[in-house]
């Protein structure tokens, strides 16, 4: 039968149910929860890019979030013991990491089999990482091979040949003794190291997540 | 909400009632209609309300950068006063205050525009918890509606027209079948527990040397000497 | 959207736990599924599926078999009884008192089968209890 009154054709709003479903742009506003680090509580952060990591076990997309106070941090979904968490990282600025950690630390941290444990030096002034850091860390993966995609490889099937744009990494990381807090370093071809402080939330520490216009 | 009055009063006034479909068919999938046009409502008002929301974050990284450049500009204008640079420094102090006023603004804007964000948000957030609720009692009322079908399906599957109490009496003798098969079950375990234990105490009576024992060779020729 | 025809193929022909075989067929109007047990030919389970969840039900008796004096405390025997029975719960269709179960069309096939077992074995348990309450 005709109608009159023909509706527009209308995209359907999305709707974010899971972490995983974010697109660039969207927003994600964290709860005034103490077990989230203090610089980020109550606070909304942009998605800026989505990239991925490949492992052994799998592809894990590493969404890049950004503060209103331009900081940049990552944040991916892990599968632990007793469930989904995300785990947050925050980069410590290339050539600041003996403010931390000492020299002889780190070196033992990436290259020493027989590694312990190291402690964040005596004193330091973790104002400005307050709730990323724990006195003490050990180490749970030492070289591990990853590799790295600039783009989202969600919808995507890991190529057979090496040339699909990947970046290969060898990895290093530790927990802290603080529940929550973790570290871990990457190291590129070429020698570049990167090192990371991270914290490991639970899911519900998600206030909302608005979806962009689309 | 009507449908559920309707069921409410139909089980509370008698058999007879509840037989002639109380639940309106057509009020039922008009219901799910505008549960899922509440829905779509309710997302569409999401993803507008997003719109604001990034709006808000817009305005809130103006004033983090205005309060940055302030922070600048401040300790340019000590540092021009240290160097006695006296025009300099007024210069920058203006320039200080043309700012701190445009941060003010930005805040301003800014704070009223997260009030209006919250306040839509926990308006969209009860409205769902609503239709959580609609969506809730419309599988109530659907079950309900699923029932009174199997009224006539129920009446059509009787496998036989027997009466109740024959068919008690079936069910009697099966109970008392299903009882037999249990003891009998439990005589077997019995009689095959006690085999055991008789195999271990035959062995425990051979071994102390007691009960019926294989004759030796000399108990034989023993027996037969006079 | 559940397949009524797939999962009365599936139960027909099943032999449970307790050695029952199950007899299944789907109703005329596609709506359901009637499953009759080896056992005892006066059981008949129905199930009935919704969107979300299936509903197996298994008439016992009417109002009107029950002895006039005898309502009252029928109706308290049957409702301590629905704590006891195993999975089951009992409920009243219109006049008809029946055993009734309720599971997410997402369960396990073995689930279903027990339940389906579990009513059918439940329903002479039941029946053989009502000496007292049944005319003859």
């Amino acid at each position: 039968m005709f109608s009159f009154f023909k509706k527009d054709k209308k995209i359907p709003a999305r709707i974010l149910e899971s972490f995983d479903q974010l697109q660039k742009d969207d927003i994600v506003t964290f709860k005034e929860r103490s077990n989230i680090p203090v610089e980020l509580q109550g606070q909304s952060l942009t998605v800026k890019k989505i990239q991925a990591y490949q492992y052994n076990d799998g592809t894990v997309a590493e969404f890049v979030l950004q503060s209103v106070s331009n900081e940049t941090f990552t944040a991916s979904i892990s599968d632990i013991e007793d469930g989904e968490f995300l785990t947050l990282s925050k980069r410590i600025p290339d050539g600041t990491i003996q403010k931390y950690f000492s020299l002889e630390n780190i070196q033992q941290f990436i290259d020493d089999e027989s590694f312990k444990h190291m402690d964040l030096i005596e004193g330091v002034d973790t104002t400005s990482i307050e709730g990323w850091v724990g006195s003490r860390y050990m180490r749970t993966e030492h070289m591990g091979v990853a590799f790295f995609y600039e783009t989202d490889r969600r919808s995507k099937t890991n190529d057979v040949y090496q040339d699909d744009g990947s970046e290969e990494l060898r990895y290093c990381e530790a927990v802290g003794i603080v529940r929550g807090t973790g570290f871990s370093a990457e190291i590129w071809e070429g020698g570049l190291t990167e090192f990371y402080f991270q914290s490991i939330i639970p899911l519900d520490a998600i206030a909302e997540m608005w979806p962009s216009g689309g | 909400m009507k449908i559920l009055r309707g069921i409410y009063d139909a089980l509370r006034g008698g058999a007879s009632e509840v037989g002639e479909g109380i639940v309106d068919a057509n009020a039922t999938r008009i219901f799910e209609q505008s549960i899922r046009d509440a829905e779509t409502g309710i997302n569409d008002a999401n993803q507008s309300l997003s719109k604001l929301k990034s709006s808000e974050i817009g305005l809130q990284k103006k004033v983090a950068t205005l309060a940055t450049d302030i922070e600048d500009y401040t300790e340019k204008a000590k540092a021009a006063m240290a160097q006695q640079k006296d025009e300099l420094a007024m210069n920058i102090a203006n320039k200080i205050i043309e700012l701190t006023s445009e941060r003010d603004e930005y805040a301003a804007e800014q704070v009223s525009l997260d009030n209006q964000v919250n306040k839509i948000h926990k308006i969209i957030q009860k409205r769902k918890k609503e239709i959580e609720k609609n969506k809730r009692e419309l599988q109530k009322a659907k079950s309900y509606e699923q029932l009174h079908k199997t009224q006539s399906a129920v009446a059509s599957a009787m496998p036989t027209n027997d009466s109740a109490a024959k068919r008690m009496q079936f069910a009697m003798d099966r109970v008392k079948q299903k009882q037999q098969d249990t003891e009998n079950q439990m005589e077997a375990n019995d009689w095959l527990n006690e085999a055991t234990n008789d195999q271990d105490l035959d062995k425990q009576i051979s071994a102390a040397g007691l009960g019926k024992q294989s004759q030796s060779a000399k108990d034989l020729l023993d027996s037969m000497r006079p | 959207m559940t397949n009524i025809a797939e999962l009365a193929s599936k139960l027909n022909g099943v032999e449970t736990k307790t050695g029952d075989m199950l007899q299944a067929s789907v109703f005329e109007d596609n709506d359901g599924i009637k499953v009759t047990s080896a056992l005892d030919p006066n059981a008949a389970v129905s199930i009935i599926a919704t969107d979300e969840q299936f509903i197996t039900i298994t008439p016992l008796f009417k109002l009107s078999d029950v002895k006039d004096d005898m309502q009252l405390e029928l109706s308290q025997y049957l409702l301590k009884l629905s704590l006891i029975l195993p999975l089951s719960a009992l409920a009243l269709q219109d006049n008809q008192v029946v055993l009734f179960g309720k599971f997410s069309v997402n369960t396990v096939f073995d689930n279903i089968v027990e339940e389906i077992d579990t009513q059918l074995d439940s329903y002479s348990d039941v029946l053989a209890s009502l000496s007292d309450f049944i005319k003859v």
